[in-house]
């Protein structure tokens, strides 16, 4: 069995299975993660309603004099669009909206085909698997956007820039993701064509 | 026969793979080049040469770009003769108090937190380790290490940067602060310390050491 933390291979017998340490590490060792269907499917539900007021409650609100103008992830897209900086309204739209919605079906794909067996491709499950893993944490760009401009805009009546629910809900979503990929065991997707072989 | 059976059977002879749990079977790699998974190329380990005078290196570097990075302010925005500077901290602070406690907690945690402790954390256990000496809870502090590499956003908080800078453009001067100078150096830093460090040589070393 392998180790999760420091991937030394140990030799365990059925029957200490369940208490299995390292002796390198001190982590125990499983032979797939325990619980990691549900975790992750916890995870991602929690994921997808989150996802809904992350969108719909403005992530910020500018103040610019006397008028209160509340803007979303989608205004924000939008507002450079209208700008004309196409590559900045799309590296944002990916950021904040594609990524985490394909994050987010990607792993309900996953596991599906895990639970039903579906017969894809094992490639390309693995690769969906891992490019899940890479790109969650770019999806927390725009919240640090918003902290910059929160920080530095701050002008008085001139232009003072606010936090709004929606950023709390979308941290939410870039959180629960990240966590939903760690949860999920990638040794799950080959398992079944293991069997299949047999 | 039987010497050859032992052999095979030998645990450290082979290394099993972290997402399809193939086992392989391990050659000796010349230097600095990698090892991918024979069924489904997930890479499996990188030979570095000299990794952790390297990485101790990097570590040392980082701490030191640490705090010009977070005292000196990041930039300043000037509109109508007001100016308006602010700093690493700024942000999650200003997060916090305006009510977004989480927000500004995350912020917090991923762009200062987590990266220095991340540093400290490489410096604890290669710095023993370079001196063959031995530590208390070495072992340990590497695991939280490896479990909390995902969570330090240097890079992401960068892209931010530079996309806040465009968005500001338009309403008032921007003008970079020492700060940023600083926090660039540190990413750079970090870029290069994930590309030294060879975990497996420091777990062969810490189980040399503890045996």
């Amino acid at each position: 069995m392998l180790c999760h933390d420091c991937h030394k291979l140990v030799r365990v017998d059925a029957v200490s299975e369940k208490e299995a340490a390292c002796p390198r590490c001190g982590a125990s060792v499983h032979r797939r993660k325990p619980n990691s269907l549900t975790r992750t499917w916890a995870l991602v539900i929690t994921g997808l309603i989150l996802i809904i007021p992350a969108n719909v409650y403005p992530i910020m609100t500018i103040q610019h004099f006397g008028q209160s103008i509340p803007s979303t992830i989608m205004s924000g897209v939008i507002e450079f669009l209208k700008a004309e900086m196409y590559p900045i309204a799309i590296l944002i739209f990916f950021a904040s909206i594609a990524v985490p919605l394909m994050k987010l079906i990607g792993l309900i794909v996953l596991l599906l085909s895990v639970q039903f067996k579906w017969r894809i491709k094992r490639k390309e499950k693995t690769m969906a698997y891992r490019a899940i893993e890479v790109i969650g944490r770019w999806s927390m760009l725009d919240m640090f956007v918003i902290s910059l401009l929160v920080a530095l805009v701050k002008l008085g009546s001139v232009a003072t820039i606010t936090a709004g629910v929606g950023a709390t809900a979308f941290a939410g979503v870039v959180v629960v993701t990240m966590l939903a990929a760690m949860s999920f065991d990638p040794r799950l997707l080959w398992d079944n064509h293991q069997n299949k072989k047999k | 026969m039987e010497n050859n059976k032992e052999q095979l059977l030998k645990e450290d002879a082979w290394i099993g793979c972290h997402d399809c749990d193939l086992l392989n079977e391990i050659e000796a790699l010349p230097e600095d080049c990698e090892a991918h998974c024979s069924r489904c190329k997930a890479l499996l380990f990188r030979s570095r040469s000299n990794s952790i005078s390297d990485s101790l290196a990097l570590s040392l570097a980082g701490l030191i770009l640490f705090i010009p990075a977070n005292i000196y302010p990041i930039m300043s925005l000037q509109v109508l003769g007001q100016s308006k500077s602010g700093t690493l901290l700024a942000g999650a602070v200003k997060l916090y108090t305006g009510g977004l406690e989480m927000v500004g907690v995350l912020i917090l945690l991923t762009s200062i937190v987590i990266p220095l402790f991340k540093l400290l954390m490489l410096l604890y256990v290669l710095l023993p380790l370079q001196l063959g000496v031995r530590l208390l809870g070495m072992v340990p502090t590497f695991r939280i290490f490896q479990k909390l590499n995902a969570w330090g956003m240097l890079e992401v908080y960068m892209l931010g940067i530079l996309v806040a800078i465009i968005k500001l453009g338009d309403l008032a001067t921007v003008i970079a602060g020492t700060g940023l100078y600083a926090f660039v150096a540190l990413l750079l830093v970090t870029v290069c310390l994930s590309a030294a460090l060879d975990e497996r040589v420091v777990w062969q070393r810490l189980e040399a050491m503890n045996a």
